[in-house]
């Protein structure tokens, strides 16, 4: 028997496709949040900050429970994007990346906040002073200073996204092309006995999570060693 | 045309910073000084905007007025705070991008803070004080109207220090800039400055001349938390004196040594000054197109100058019967004094004495007999000396003394 089929070729497509999307459209939702929530000063912060990170903590099912009963026609969002796009969220691809920014919104969110929180303040203030507005001031100072947090929060998220399981199982069904993520196909294999199959999605699955978080820390770990240097020159 | 010129400032931010203070019309180098944690980077950063709560009512010198619009404030901190993502030559790049018009050449700051040298090393490469110049210069590179210093020169060594601040004069005294500095450095401060603000427990205490605002700061024991009261005296430039010999040198001699040694007098009696310790005194009219040597060009006969001097450098001889240019002593300078106030230090100083010197001015002598004691001299001379000196020397109110000092 062949140990790579088809369906198992689709799988791996489908997953880094949803890595993608889900990685790239969180970037652009969690930038903004991360650097509002690292300037925000308010009592309720702490609540809200854990509301973003109770995905890290949640069983992947109980969120999954809940996206799916959002997302039948019944409840506003379903009915909402039924009325929209003439399909149903759950069960579709569409579907699954909603599930996926929420899934692995704090990973995302985490570095970015930390990353922001930890700049110097100081700098707003220079720019401001020699004429910057907020957004140049963003784009031009606080951006280029973060690059090593924006790299590790869409590494993280990506690498996140690839091994979901819980939720896709949940709001996601098992259509192969069109939710059958490698996690899930995974577990078909060894429903169906198997083996040789799910041998190699496993090891390939531990190969790439291994390399992509040696590749983050190594990264990460040489933006450290730089602001370590720049708090030297500051002191 | 000449209504309401003055530059006035009204900061009010609750628990750190309260007062008001207004310049003369000509102060274009204005120095802040006060104890550690009294409210001076507050000061500053209150007229910078970033206190959000502060109340700042400022008026600023009809010249810089008239664009209020785009009144540009830069500010230095003591951090230097350079973008850590581009180089030197990145960060003066980044000014750039919205500075006025008339704001000065990179080249130009660059020369002026001493960090040409500088221009493509990283940021990580730079030392303490090469970042603090570097970020002097790029705040002139944006051409603010008003530089706010705040320690921005700390750790900068004290002969690029005084050259910067000259560069910083000369800036203001084209009326290019005025500048706002924050310093411990009390002497730096006193050669520099048009006027004076001294800061006391989240109170701007004293504001003006600088000897006056020196004699105010006593009343708040400002002197005591600093480590010597300074004088500042008014001198004319006499003649450059070459290093040998006591020569006395052509005016246009290309001596190139760092520090060139100038006979100046001061209230009619002769001092021996290094370059280092003097600031020429300029009338603010003229504009700054002197050529780039002029920093190693000697300065021309008659030239007035500002001199300060330490407390702790001055020592008292009662032997007054000898002239100044008695030269038993590798101390050069003498002046006729008489003894004014006597202060005893308690707490941390204690065993130190501070005198208050009048200095005798003999070049007012015979012209203004007929009032009397005129020929002590308004300035004043601080002098600390032990209290063992003191007491053995005898000491007294009124009595005349000659004060010593090296202005190295």
């Amino acid at each position: 028997m062949e140990y790579v089929n088809t369906d198992m070729l689709n799988a791996v497509s489908l997953t880094f496709k949803l890595a993608l999307v889900t990685s790239v459209l969180l970037l652009l939702i969690v930038m903004p949040l991360a650097w509002f929530l690292a300037n925000w000063r308010h009592s309720a912060k702490s609540f809200v900050l854990s509301i973003f990170a109770l995905p890290l903590v949640l069983p992947p099912t109980v969120l999954g429970f809940y996206l799916l009963i959002a997302f039948s026609p019944e409840s506003a969002l379903g009915a909402w994007w039924l009325d929209l796009f003439g399909s149903t969220l759950a069960f579709s691809f569409e579907g699954l990346v909603l599930g996926s920014l929420i899934y692995s919104l704090p990973f995302a969110l985490q570095p970015l906040y930390s990353g922001f929180t930890q700049l110097n303040k100081g700098y707003l203030e220079v720019a401001t002073s020699l004429g910057f507005s907020p957004l140049e001031t963003f784009f031009r100072i606080v951006l280029p200073q973060c690059k090593a947090a924006v790299i590790v929060a869409f590494g993280l998220s990506f690498a996140h996204t690839v091994g979901e399981f819980g939720v896709v199982l949940m709001i996601g069904g098992n259509i192969p092309t069109e939710t059958q993520v490698l996690s899930i196909a995974l577990y078909e294999q060894v429903e169906a006995l198997e083996y040789e199959r799910a041998h190699v999605m496993s090891l390939g699955l531990l190969v790439f999570s291994f390399v992509a978080l040696a590749l983050l820390y190594r990264f990460d770990g040489n933006k450290r060693h730089s602001a370590v240097s720049q708090h030297r020159v500051d002191s | 045309m000449n209504y309401s010129m003055n530059l006035s400032l009204n900061v009010a931010l609750h628990g750190r910073i309260e007062g008001e203070a207004t310049f003369c019309e000509t102060s274009r180098f204005i120095g802040i000084t006060g104890p550690s944690g009294a409210g001076k980077s507050s000061f500053l950063r209150c007229i910078a905007g970033f206190e959000k709560e502060a109340k700042v009512r400022a008026s600023w010198p009809s010249q810089i007025a008239s664009k209020e619009a785009q009144l540009k404030i830069g500010i230095v901190f003591q951090q230097p705070l350079l973008f850590p993502h581009v180089n030197v030559q990145g960060n003066l790049g980044l000014a750039r991008r919205h500075a006025s018009k008339n704001a000065i050449s990179i080249e130009e700051a660059l020369t002026g803070c001493c960090c040409s040298h500088l221009v493509h090393k990283s940021i990580d490469s730079l030392s303490g004080g090469e970042a603090q110049r570097v970020a002097i210069a790029r705040a002139l590179v944006n051409g603010p109207d008003i530089l706010l210093l705040d320690e921005s020169l700390s750790a900068i060594d004290s002969q690029t220090r005084r050259k910067i601040y000259r560069f910083l004069h000369k800036l203001c005294a084209s009326s290019l800039l005025t500048c706002l500095v924050v310093s411990h450095d009390i002497d730096d401060l006193l050669l520099f400055s048009d006027e004076l603000v001294y800061i006391h427990n989240g109170n701007i205490a004293a504001v003006g001349e600088v000897n006056n605002v020196i004699q105010a700061m006593f009343q708040y024991g400002g002197m005591e938390s600093m480590e010597t009261p300074s004088a500042v005296i008014d001198a004319v430039v006499e003649h450059l004196i070459e290093p040998e010999a006591g020569k006395i040198a052509e005016p246009d001699s290309s001596l190139n040594i760092a520090n060139k040694v100038y006979s100046v007098m001061a209230l009619g009696q002769r001092l021996y000054v290094s370059e280092k310790s003097l600031t020429p005194v300029s009338a603010y009219s003229h504009t700054s197109s002197e050529s780039k040597d002029a920093e190693n060009k000697p300065l021309t006969n008659g030239q007035p100058v500002r001199i300060s001097i330490k407390a702790s450098d001055v020592s008292i001889d009662t032997n007054v019967s000898g002239t100044s240019e008695q030269t038993t002593s590798s101390i050069l300078n003498a002046l006729t004094c008489h003894i004014g106030d006597i202060t005893f230090f308690d707490s941390h100083q204690q065993g130190r004495v501070l005198l208050t010197l009048g200095i005798q001015d003999t070049s007012a002598q015979g012209s203004d007999n007929d009032k009397n004691g005129s020929q002590i001299h308004q300035e004043p001379l601080y002098a600390v000396i032990s209290a063992l000196s003191f007491h053995r020397l005898a000491l007294e109110r009124n009595m005349p003394v000659v004060a010593r000092f090296k202005l190295l």
